[in-house]
């Protein structure tokens, strides 16, 4: 059965009094990955999943449920996930008042996004390609005693959203990521460098790994280093990894009720403030080159931060944060007009710019007197949602700066930040490359990053790791 | 028991869609092939100050092969679709992601033998199946504990979740093992925040863990939800005039309900082989536990006995059967403080040159491959019949942990930090008071040399993890911990203000 049908067929059984709201999912998946210059997993996956929002109004309100199915789809199975969802709309406990759902119809996304569908018993062509630059790799890998690990991904995704005010529309993304690194022969220098690669480009092996050869014989001289607090040069990578954080964070509804800090502690929320004396704008934008994404309101079952009500909606190029000023926050139609504040619901991908001339990493790292360059971190956690207080680690790659110039690795930290803290201490901003979070977000893979130098960082403990 | 595997899923024919896959894997020279056909329902309800906030309800139903050419690389393929014809497609998908694979190379060894098990059924030990009770029933508990705990005055807001989750997978494999297993769990969990004059804000959680139970869970079986309930605002209430603790050495008691996470992260992944094979080195992470360290790592202190099980009733990662047709097992982990073992499946037990695989393959989903996962670990109880009040009145100067809170810990599974629900002050045997913003912060090994004190037997209780993540695709799979309250001496302890 074609997606469009069986969206519409589920939009259609809304009965008087109700509404529907029919999204389809189709996605195809390929992956590959390798552990000690050896495969050890690949796969490959299609799905499809049909979700019903059925919306009532009841005596006290309205009533509205989610049911998602993963799996075959005929009409039958359709009319039955709908009349499910439609069954218990009617018993869900209801909400006092809900916007109207929007009507409207198009195609957006990157419909013709040129990606090889694979066919049923091979994988894709370009799989193959992946799979000799990465032997190739492997080879000479064997011949300078290092060791190889990584995981290489792609994935489709074509979503159509139907509802019974009229609402039709469709969206195709399709992003490939690879996440590389590299071990010496004495296990203790490492490097790591992850790449996404939008729509239907192709990974760059070859030169992944010669980026991951050039950090390991930067590592050759190694120095011990206690904790403390440190001057820091954040890789790209790294700078998304907080960004994605702080991102999550952003939303109107922990803002008003206090549990983010970017609430004034009465209930409004502290837009309008300054966060940063850095010329720092961080923004998502649907049309953002290279990092298209969905460009209206997708949401499968209510959160705190998003809701069905909003589906189809519109999204537009946002800024979360300009020229240092918190500038919005994420949140529903219900949660914005609670608070006094534009509708700024949430997008598919992140990016952080300055106000700088373009600097290179490189040319950073040159005007540093003294510092650690961290190249990625991992295991971050919030500590104290409320103050936006995070742990985690640095990764595979830290470098002592002495006078502009990486002398040494070094070992790796666990920190302890805040992170309006970081950015109230940014002290240079570098420019804006597509880059990706070493944590993976499957929500989120389009990052455009800067790498930021940070004064007074705090690690607080040394990890022995690797 | 009151269930039987749902029919709902045994409509879809699996045994005749394996034994469709199956042919065709081996009429392609299949050496080694599996099918795995799985049905996840996933309820979700979520409050905001009593206001339903967030409501989902996913099935997942779908399939998938593994096959392993004569001589090369395991291929995977899922679908959702379940058809004959689209298991056969899924195997040749499977085979030609194998070809592709082996042609990068690798050393490929035959996986552990395992006996077969044929029509092999097996069900969780729960008693009223959690999807026998209406959504608008199940988010009326948390609306009654919600309208309770908003009429205490230091209670600014109420978050109450429920989740509810049944798995029923089909496992067949051309060795012959064909097994069914149906297993539930349910995981209520309510936060209140209470605030300070100044603004500020703090939190504290219900302690009842994630568990293999029905809806009996809720209803008293197991937890005593009711008394916690009311316990809660109580908790905040000292929370909101906690005092900081200086930086420095204290000596630790952990409750169980907080000592869970940290077996969980410190000794569950530290002794998974295949971090220790390096298989988790771009991602997940690797261990400070090599093979050869059995016999001869010293853990931890003498004190320290560690099992690991996927039996146990109620367990969260208790099955009849692994994802790879290994029988559920019971083997020590760690014996008087020294490593003794590891958790494998029937790929990574060669390396340890095991007979058998300790059965602990698991994939999240019919989508996912198996990989090992953790098996319920816990840590036995002390010998004496003692109790938390005799652990913290056998210290001076120190902290009470109780509940998780935050938790990090580096690629090697060693320097770790962890924070609290609530941290109490110990002086001279007493707790005094709240503390806040505490986290010990320390290194794996260290932390287990310098336990000096275990609860015993009544003192046992089994926590666990719903949502642990782990491979690539990340995958999400559950466990059980239980352990008796533990005494740390001289643990490092500081208060997080993301200064130091």
């Amino acid at each position: 059965m074609e997606s469009q049908r069986a969206a519409a067929i589920a939009a259609e059984t809304a009965a008087s009094g109700e509404d529907v709201i029919a999204i389809v999912d189709d996605t195809t998946h390929h992956y590959l990955r390798w552990s000690a210059n050896e495969v050890t997993a690949n796969g490959a996956a299609s799905t499809r999943t049909l979700t019903v929002i059925a919306v009532n109004s009841v005596d006290d309100g309205i009533g509205n449920a989610a049911i998602t199915h993963r799996g075959h789809l005929d009409e039958n199975t359709v009319r039955k996930v709908a009349d499910a969802a439609r069954a218990a709309a009617l018993r869900a406990a209801p909400v006092a008042s809900a916007p109207s759902l929007p009507g409207g119809h198009g195609t957006a996304g990157r419909p013709d996004i040129a990606m090889e569908e694979a066919p049923a018993d091979a994988p894709p062509a370009y799989w193959n390609d992946l799979a000799a630059d990465l032997g190739a790799a492997m080879t000479r890998a064997d011949r300078r005693q290092r060791l190889l690990y990584g995981y290489a991904e792609r994935q489709r995704r074509t979503t159509t959203v139907n509802a019974s005010t009229g609402l039709h529309l469709t969206s195709t993304q399709a992003v490939g990521t690879v996440e590389a690194a590299a071990y010496g022969a004495d296990g203790k220098a490492s490097a790591w460098h992850g790449t996404a690669i939008p729509d239907s480009g192709e990974a760059d092996v070859p030169g992944i790994h010669d980026e991951l050869d050039r950090w390991l014989h930067t590592a050759n001289r190694r120095v011990s280093l206690p904790p403390g607090r440190y001057d820091v040069v954040l890789s790209p990578s790294c700078v998304a990894d907080l960004m994605a954080r702080l991102y999550r964070a952003m939303s109107v509804t922990e803002a008003t009720t206090g549990a983010s800090p970017f609430g004034d502690g009465e209930g409004g929320t502290r837009i309008g403030e300054r966060l940063t004396p850095a010329s720092l704008t961080l923004l998502s934008d649907p049309a953002a080159r290279g990092l298209s994404c969905d460009p209206f309101v997708i949401t499968r079952s209510p959160t705190p931060t998003a809701s069905v009500f909003d589906n189809g909606l519109p999204l537009r190029r946002t800024r979360w944060i300009s020229d240092g000023v918190l500038s919005a926050l994420v949140g529903t139609r219900t949660a914005a007009e609670s608070a006094g504040c534009p509708f700024t619901p949430w997008i598919g991908n992140l990016v952080l710019t300055g106000a700088a001339p373009d600097r290179s990493l490189d040319e950073i790292v040159a005007e540093t007197r003294r510092g650690l360059l961290v190249t990625s971190l991992w295991y971050l956690r919030d500590v104290d949602p409320r103050r936006l207080l995070i742990t985690g680690l640095t990764r595979d790659g830290v470098y002592l700066i002495e006078d502009g110039e990486i002398v040494a690795a070094t070992n790796d930290f666990r920190f302890n930040e805040s992170l309006l803290g970081v950015l109230r201490r940014v002290t240079d901003v570098g420019t804006t490359v597509p880059t990706l979070p070493r944590e993976p977000d499957n929500a989120m893979t389009r990052f455009a990053m800067p790498p930021l130098a940070v004064r007074d960082f705090t690690m607080s403990s040394v990890s022995e790791a690797p | 028991m009151h269930d039987s595997i749902d029919p709902v899923f045994l409509a879809h024919q699996p045994q005749s869609i394996a034994e469709t896959g199956l042919a065709h894997a081996s009429k392609r020279g299949a050496r080694h092939a599996s099918v795995r056909l799985e049905q996840t329902r996933h309820a979700e309800t979520i409050l905001l100050d009593g206001v339903l906030a967030g409501e989902g309800d996913t099935t997942e139903l779908g399939l998938s092969v593994q096959v392993r050419p004569n001589g090369g690389a395991t291929g995977f393929a899922a679908t959702t679709e379940i058809s004959p014809g689209a298991v056969t497609s899924a195997v040749d998908h499977a085979i030609a992601m194998a070809t592709a694979s082996s042609r990068i190379g690798g050393d490929y060894g035959e996986p552990a033998d395992e006996p077969i098990y044929r029509d092999e059924v097996w069900l969780s030990d729960y008693r009223v199946n959690p999807f026998t009770i209406a959504a608008d029933e199940r988010a009326r508990f948390l609306t009654k504990w919600s309208d309770a705990l908003l009429k205490h005055d230091d209670v600014a807001s109420v978050h109450a979740k429920l989740v509810a989750v049944q798995e029923t997978k089909f496992y067949a494999d051309l060795a012959g093992t064909t097994t069914t297993q149906q297993r539930v769990r349910v995981h209520p969990r309510v936060t209140i925040t209470g605030r300070r004059a100044d603004g500020s804000a703090e939190t504290v959680s219900t302690l009842g863990p994630p568990t293999g139970r029905g809806w009996e869970y809720l209803l008293g079986d197991g937890w005593d939800w009711e008394a916690e309930i009311a316990e809660l605002p109580g908790h905040l209430s000292d929370k909101l005039r906690a005092t900081e603790l200086a930086d420095g050495c204290y000596d630790l008691v952990a409750d169980p309900s907080h000592l869970w996470l940290t077996i969980h992260e410190t000794i569950g992944h530290a002794t998974e082989l295949d971090r220790a094979l390096g298989h988790e080195m771009s991602y997940a992470g690797a261990t400070f536990t090599a093979p050869h360290d059995i016999g001869t790592l010293r853990f931890g202190s003498p004190l320290l006995n560690v099992i690991a099980e996927r039996t146990s009733a109620h367990g969260l990662a208790t099955v009849g059967f692994d994802d790879q047709g290994v029988a559920a097992q019971r083997w020590p982990l760690i014996e008087d403080g020294v490593l003794t073992g590891f958790q494998t499946d029937r790929d990574t037990a060669v390396a340890l040159g095991a007979a058998r695989s300790t059965g602990c393959a698991f994939a999240g989903s019919a989508l996912h491959p198996p990989l090992s996962r953790l098996p319920n670990v816990s840590v036995l109880p002390g010998e004496d019949d003692v109790t938390t009040r005799h652990l913290i009145g056998d210290v001076r100067d120190g902290v009470y942990v109780v509940g998780p809170s935050s938790w990090s810990i580096d690629m090697r599974r060693s320097n770790f930090q962890f924070t609290a629900d609530r941290c109490y002050r110990i002086r001279n045997g007493r707790l005094t008071h709240q503390l806040r913003d505490v986290a010990y912060q320390w290194n794996t090994t260290d932390l287990w040399r310098s336990l000096a004190a275990l609860g015993g037997e009544r003192s046992y209780q089994t926590f666990g993890a719903d949502l642990c993540g782990k491979g690539r695709p990340v995958q999400i799979a559950a466990a059980s911990h239980g352990s008796p309250p533990a005494l740390f001496r001289n643990v490092p302890m500081r208060t997080i203000d993301g200064t130091r």
